[in-house]
């Protein structure tokens, strides 16, 4: 298995976590879970398209992540629908909201997150061919 | 992991949260703002106050020029906004209500 499957394994166990999650009708829990299957996804779709590889301390930032995604993958290549140009941004407003704000996640936007989130990971499948 | 080479000047960020503010405020009169520094990502955080239902509509407004700060521009800029507390009370009580008459 190679790194950029290893992460895209990660996502999708994130995005079960999050489905069920949302029938359970816990959304907090929901958007958290998004969020990283968004995050690693985006990253096995860095490593798959050769756009970025891992430091030393095998860690990845949020702006790191979002600019070589939004700004490689989706503006420069054309690999991804502009579409899915802002879902880091978006899932990681609901993860704020979620861990550290006063408010919650509604249903609504657990809904929208999590559907985004599905669409994110079958494109990458689909870019990525039998690769992934 | 390649980190961002260029760390914007507190004018470049100053500017953003102008624009921004003046941006959601032209759309929401009634808006306050809080700015602030966060760690989690790492960057400036500007956080309107605003009421309504779904706080994600706000980037109907920002969202493309967001993006571009923080992409093109590479400034660590980030919108967090919230509803009064009030109205996050109010929608709670609202929602435990229907809950319990289940």
């Amino acid at each position: 298995m190679d790194l950029a499957t290893l992460f895209l394994a990660k996502a999708q166990e994130s995005l079960a976590g999050a489905d069920s999650e949302l029938l359970s009708r816990r959304f907090n829990n929901a958007a958290n879970r998004t969020y990283y299957a968004c995050v690693h996804a985006a990253i096995s779709a860095l490593l798959d398209a050769g756009a970025a590889t891992p430091g030393r301390s095998g860690e990845w930032g949020h702006d790191f992540v979002q600019a070589r995604f939004a700004g490689e993958l989706i503006a420069r290549r054309k690999l991804y629908s502009s579409d899915l140009r802002d879902i880091l941004g978006m899932t990681m407003r609901l993860r704020h909201k979620a861990d550290y704000q006063d408010d919650g996640v509604s249903e609504v936007q657990a809904s929208r997150a999590v559907r985004r989130a599905h669409a994110l990971v079958e494109a990458i499948r689909q870019v990525a061919g039998g690769r992934l | 992991m390649s980190a961002l080479p260029i760390q914007p000047d507190d004018a470049s960020v100053d500017a953003a949260l102008s624009e921004l503010r003046a941006r959601i405020a032209k759309h929401y009169p009634s808006a306050t703002f809080e700015v602030g520094h966060g760690a989690d990502p790492p960057g400036t955080y500007l956080v309107p106050i605003i009421d309504v239902d779904d706080t994600e509509e706000l980037f109907d407004l920002i969202g493309e020029r967001l993006l571009e700060m923080q992409i093109e521009e590479r400034l660590r800029v980030y919108v967090f906004p919230i509803r009064p507390l009030a109205r996050v009370l109010a929608d709670l009580s609202q929602t435990g209500s229907s809950s319990s008459s289940v």
